[in-house]
């Protein structure tokens, strides 16, 4: 069992994940815009992070960018959730390590499958 | 209008200088060959010469040298911006007329110069130069007129391309929830057997969002009708507060999972409006959903209906983020949204307002917002009271009149 944080304006949105995550077994703590995800991370210390990138306040690859700049949270697992295809720049971040991507609407199991890549990376490298 | 005298001729250039001033032309320059000429104008080539002046009126008798050196250069009659070539030539010297047309001249005079007919040529000459010089400034006037349109008619094909590119991404989040729910819900099924009480929260998620889908769809659809000017009302006599009570129902979905409370305040009467039916209940989703989109969760919507003599008013009021004046100024015009892109830190479209005007004023009524960042929006609209309304209280008025002389 892991400890995921859900980052998505969409209340629907972040309800199907977290369906999702409690249905494997996860725990699940939720957070509505960029800041409050930025603040749940270093509260929560979560295992892993699934960020959407359009969201108010701070969008996603804001947030990502805080985290891989802060030594804590550099390695953090993180699957970006896009419905649309990023900059150049903004892919850059994408190459950080332990940054995963998903584009909606997905398939079943892709989601699934990102999270079991993720969180295999950490345990693996712990 | 200067005129350039170009004759070998001292007496004869005397004389001509002396006709065309007493005729009142006013700069009037002679000289004895295109060499001097360029010295007084201070040039040094027959494309700056034929620049500096309106007309030439040029003996084609002159020395090979002189003639070559004209006839090499820019051809004065032939640009719009530069002087008229006449030719100055010999009775029946048909090599001289020739040599006129080669130089580019647009017309000859014979000697011996019998004055009338030199003002009459001078004269017609420069008319023909005024009329080359107006064509040439409308086509230029064109020119940029066309090209100003078709930058603007570019900008609307990008305007309308980001719309269409904002709506396809607007419609997979909802996407993603519908198949998302129905996959969790299958799931459950196959594990758990029939539906439990998370599975009908699931499902409502569904309903949610295919409505949400919906709208979206009609939004694009309307769009399209509005741009080709086939939009058709189909407008009946409509009960206002119980017309909102039915559209309340297709955002019910959207309140709930904010945990929004919606208020109508109406009078108890029935308020009868000339309404598409369809038509109402989009204006409604699109303003009803905005206020619920832009509010935070827990927050409370208001509708009041009110009724003066020939519309009725509706005030969807919300006490959300607001809009900065800024913001306000194009609000509901065309590609709000996507003329600006910082405006996207919410998800949207910029589509929905557009329409919703364009529906309301279809109706013949009026849109408009009131905001302040911060402290909430109230959007209002009217609609025309139905006629029948009038009628029919005119008809009770008559059966009562009836009743009392019975």
């Amino acid at each position: 069992m892991c400890k995921i944080l859900i980052a998505d304006d969409e209340p629907d949105m972040r309800a199907l994940l977290a369906d999702l995550l409690m249905e494997a077994g996860h725990e699940v703590t939720e957070a509505e815009n960029g800041q409050v995800a930025v603040q749940q991370v270093q509260n929560e210390m979560p295992d892993l992070v699934l960020l959407d990138v359009l969201m108010p306040l701070m969008n996603g690859i804001q947030v990502l960018q805080r985290l891989r700049d802060d030594p804590a949270t550099k390695a953090l697992p993180v699957i970006l959730l896009t419905a649309f295809s990023l900059s150049d720049e903004e892919t850059d971040i994408l190459d950080t390590p332990n940054t995963y991507h998903v584009t909606k609407p997905w398939r079943r199991g892709v989601v699934e499958s990102a999270i079991t890549s993720a969180l295999a990376q950490t345990t693996g490298g712990i | 209008m200067s005129i350039l005298i170009v004759d070998p001729s001292t007496d004869e250039r005397a004389k001509l200088k002396d006709e065309l001033e007493s005729a009142g032309y006013e700069d009037v320059v002679s000289s004895n060959s295109v060499r001097e000429a360029l010295a007084h104008y201070g040039v040094n080539c027959l494309g700056k010469l034929t620049a500096s002046v309106d007309l030439i009126l040029m003996d084609l008798t002159l020395a090979e040298d002189e003639e070559s050196g004209f006839r090499a250069g820019p051809r004065p009659s032939k640009s719009n911006d530069r002087a008229v070539l006449l030719g100055l030539v010999n009775q029946n010297d048909p090599a001289a007329i020739k040599k006129a047309a080669e130089a580019g001249a647009i017309d000859v005079l014979c000697r011996p110069v019998i004055k009338a007919e030199l003002l009459m040529r001078i004269r017609s000459a420069l008319a023909l130069k005024g009329e080359r010089e107006a064509r040439a400034e409308s086509e230029a006037a064109l020119e940029a007129e066309l090209t100003e349109k078709a930058c603007e008619l570019e900008q609307v094909v990008s305007y309308t391309t980001e719309v269409l590119s904002l709506a396809s991404h607007e419609l997979k989040t909802p996407l993603a929830n519908v198949s998302g729910f129905v996959d969790m819900i299958l799931l459950d099924w196959e594990r758990h057997g029939p539906p439990s009480e998370k599975q009908q929260r699931q499902l409502e998620a569904v309903q949610r969002n295919g409505y949400r889908m919906d709208a979206l769809v009609d939004d694009i659809m309307a769009m399209a009708k509005i741009e080709s000017g086939t939009l058709d009302l189909s407008p009946t006599d409509l009960d206002l507060p119980r017309e909102l009570e039915g559209v309340v129902g297709f955002i019910q979905g959207q309140l709930d999972e904010k945990h929004m409370t919606l208020e109508l305040v109406a009078p108890e009467s029935i308020v009868l409006v000339q309404a598409d039916e369809l038509r109402l209940s989009q204006i409604m989703v699109n303003l009803l959903g905005n206020a619920c989109k832009y509010s935070p969760s827990g927050s409370s919507v208001t509708v009041v209906v009110q009724e003066s003599e020939e519309f009725a008013q509706i005030d969807v009021i919300d006490n959300g983020f607001g809009i900065s004046e800024d913001d306000q100024i194009n609000l509901f015009s065309q590609f709000h949204r996507a003329r600006n892109p910082a405006a996207q830190v919410v998800s949207g479209t910029g589509l929905g307002l557009y329409v919703t005007k364009q529906l309301v004023e279809a109706h013949g009524g009026k849109i408009w917002v009131q905001s302040e960042e911060g402290k909430g929006s109230t959007f209002s609209l009217t609609l025309p009271c139905s006629k029948k309304s009038k009628s029919k209280s005119k008809k009770i008025g008559h059966s009562h009149q009836l009743a009392t002389t019975a």
